[in-house]
């Protein structure tokens, strides 16, 4: 079964022999592994996770699509051809295991020192018609490098897409990474993002969910050098049955290392939303400060919002907080603005449209308003543009 | 014809009766002040003229020029020429004040047929407003309300007032949590809204803000009723003398 993969290095194979033993082709319920709110068992009764992947990726640089092995800072190439790689352990969950084992499709991308001041933009588009697809990208960032990597996915109803990204960011390197997940309503989404980060390294993220009847991201990452950065956000709008998962820890592993956590669910109909985040704070280090947050807003009384913020915390010179706050519409604020001679529809689209956009903080105002503009149209179509004019 | 005329109005919250009779008539140009106890149905009555649906409404009406307003949705009384400044103004995170305004504005102006202001005639014109009431222009561009001060929320509520320009004013507690020098700026700014058009209802626990809006009328309000109404000499009456006389069982005694 794992000679009849098209992997070409030794490191690969030894990487499939493990993910094979660890994936046991099950895919495991909520009480297998850690992630409690959101069981993947009925995946083995979905007929279409049966039939033959049709997918693509493409990757573009600056909106400019890359055709040749390097362009500017950027070096590309197939992760399947690469001499070497490192990438994560098999054993983290099931989902990478099955991911290292099957994925063909994926990207070792090399950043390098940028050739001037302003955030380059990477984005790597992929979709899948129907089947499985598995995408698996390793990203290293190099010292003096500024970049924005954008991921989107799109997928149709049959089809699962299993994307896990890896980036390791030496020291200095500046990262800023968009998920972006809005695939048809039927369809799944797994994966994740892991990131090692090296002294004086910056790693800024915002997740987004929005489509899918099922989406389980988790997010580790590991602040391995002094006077490193990792400020996460995250975004998930659910509505109808659909589900959405974010998992996530960040450990600090050196001294005077800053990290944030600020993930807004918003649940609608009979959604359920999950959010599971850990602060890890390793042993004889100082001069730490993490805070993490998770908020739900559930739109109605049949949704249901998961939460479980923890602090593991090993050193004493730490400044850490966390939260988690789940509540309906205020109703207050709700008419306090159709006092103003606002209608109740738009105030209560703009209670939801300011709670989903303070997690859209993009340091790039193009892909900011883009972005903005797109998940908002998709949630409140026509009105989006009154909602815009007032946030 | 009377600008407000509220006709034995009664009101109940789940199945309690707060409102048992009110009948208050506003003409145009007057400024009238309802002063009463903790707990006895002033603010329900303010939430009740902006339509506030908790409350139920049992009997009587809401004239506003002639026509009932019992049946229009909040925001349709808003545009009507009704507005209610809040005792605890809510804070809305990420929703821009000014942008918020403006879009109140214009759906006031939409409704009576008027044309919409642009981003840049709003913000002359709240710049001029702001001016007139003390208020920091740093304030307009901020979420609304959020991270205000008490002074700050209330002087919003006023800036609110003075660009909407109703046809009534309901001010609920707007005295609360002032500071001296807050007071006068708010007061100065209801003052430059008094106009021989316009209504104005205070509705208030002390005699001090109407030391700086002098009112025509003034109204004891206790047990979900108006007892006794008179001139400003009330207000002084009851600085002097509290609410003892006019709470539940008590015999009105006011000379």
């Amino acid at each position: 079964m794992i000679a009849e993969k098209p992997s070409t290095g030794s490191w690969l194979k030894a990487k499939r022999e493990l993910a094979y033993l660890l994936s046991h082709n099950t895919y495991p319920t909520n009480k297998d592994e850690d992630f409690r709110y959101t069981d993947l068992s009925f995946l083995h009764d979905e007929k279409f996770i049966k039939l033959t992947s049709k997918a693509s990726l493409q990757a573009f640089w600056n909106e400019q699509e890359i055709k040749s092995k390097s362009i500017d800072s950027c070096t590309i190439s197939n992760l399947l051809e690469t001499d070497s790689a490192e990438i994560i352990e098999s054993n983290r969950d099931f989902v990478v295991s099955r991911n290292t084992l099957n994925f063909e499709l994926g990207y070792h991308i090399r950043l390098n020192k940028n050739n001037n001041e302003d955030w380059q933009v990477l984005k790597l588009k992929h979709s899948s018609e129907q089947g499985e697809t598995f995408f698996r990208h390793l990203i290293e960032a190099e010292t003096g490098s500024k970049v924005i990597v954008v991921e989107e996915f799109q997928a149709e109803n049959q089809a699962l897409i299993n994307s896990i990204t890896e980036f390791k960011l030496s020291q200095g390197a500046q990262i800023f990474y968009i998920r972006r997940q809005e695939q048809k309503p039927e369809s799944i989404h797994l994966g994740g993002v892991f990131a090692t980060l090296a002294e004086n390294a910056d790693f800024g993220s915002v997740l987004l969910q929005s489509g899918g009847k099922l989406s389980r991201i988790t997010g580790e990452f590991s602040i391995d050098g002094k006077q490193a950065n990792c400020s996460l956000k995250g975004l998930a709008t659910m509505d109808k049955t659909r589900h959405s998962d974010f998992t996530v820890s960040v450990r600090h592993m050196a001294s005077n290392t800053t990290s944030s956590q600020t993930f807004h669910n918003l649940a609608d109909d009979n959604s359920s939303v999950a959010f599971t985040g850990l602060v890890h704070v390793c042993e004889g280090i100082s001069g730490i400060e993490a805070d993490q947050m998770n908020r739900s807003l559930l739109a109605s009384h049949d949704a249901i919002a998961y939460s479980r913020p923890q602090l593991d915390i090993l050193s004493d010179d730490v400044k850490c907080s966390h939260g988690s706050t789940t509540g309906r519409p205020d109703d207050d604020a709700i008419f306090y603005m159709r006092s103003r001679g606002i209608t109740e529809k738009i105030a209560r689209e703009l209670q939801k449209a300011a709670f989903i956009k303070a997690v859209i903080q993009i340091p790039h105002a193009g892909l900011q308003k883009e972005i903005t503009d797109s998940i908002l149209h998709d949630n409140f179509q026509k009105d989006a543009e009154i909602l815009l004019e007032m946030l | 014809m009377a600008l407000l005329e509220i006709k034995n109005l009664h009101a109940s919250i789940d199945s309690k009766e707060i409102l048992k009779g009110v009948n208050l008539t506003i003409q145009p140009g007057e400024v009238h002040a309802i002063m009463g106890p903790n707990g006895s149905g002033k603010s329900t009555l303010s939430a009740v003229i902006a339509g506030r649906e908790d409350y139920e409404v049992t009997d009587g009406d809401i004239l506003l020029n002639g026509k009932s307003i019992l049946d229009l949705a909040p925001e349709m009384r808003a545009r009507e020429g009704i507005f209610i400044g809040f005792q605890y103004p809510v804070a809305v995170p990420g929703v821009n004040n000014m942008q918020f305004l403006r879009t109140a504005l214009n759906a006031v102006r939409k409704h009576h047929g008027e044309t919409e202001l642009n981003a840049a005639d709003f913000l002359k014109l709240a710049r001029s407003e702001m001016a007139g009431i003390g208020m920091n222009a740093d304030l307009i561009k901020r979420s609304l309300n959020d991270g205000f001060s008490g002074g700050e929320k209330k002087k919003n509520e006023i800036l609110q007032m003075s660009l909407l320009s109703p046809k009534v004013a309901i001010l609920d507690e707007t005295d609360s949590g002032l500071d001296i020098d807050a007071l006068k700026s708010v007061a100065e700014g209801v003052n430059r809204f008094r106009s021989p058009e316009k209504g104005i209802l205070l509705v208030t626990h002390y005699q001090r803000l109407l030391s700086y809006i002098v009112p025509d009328f003034v109204h004891v309000f206790a047990d979900g009723q108006i007892q006794k109404s008179g001139g400003k000499e009330l207000a002084e009456h009851l600085e002097k003398f509290g609410y003892d006389d006019f709470k539940k069982d008590g015999a009105e005694n006011v000379a």
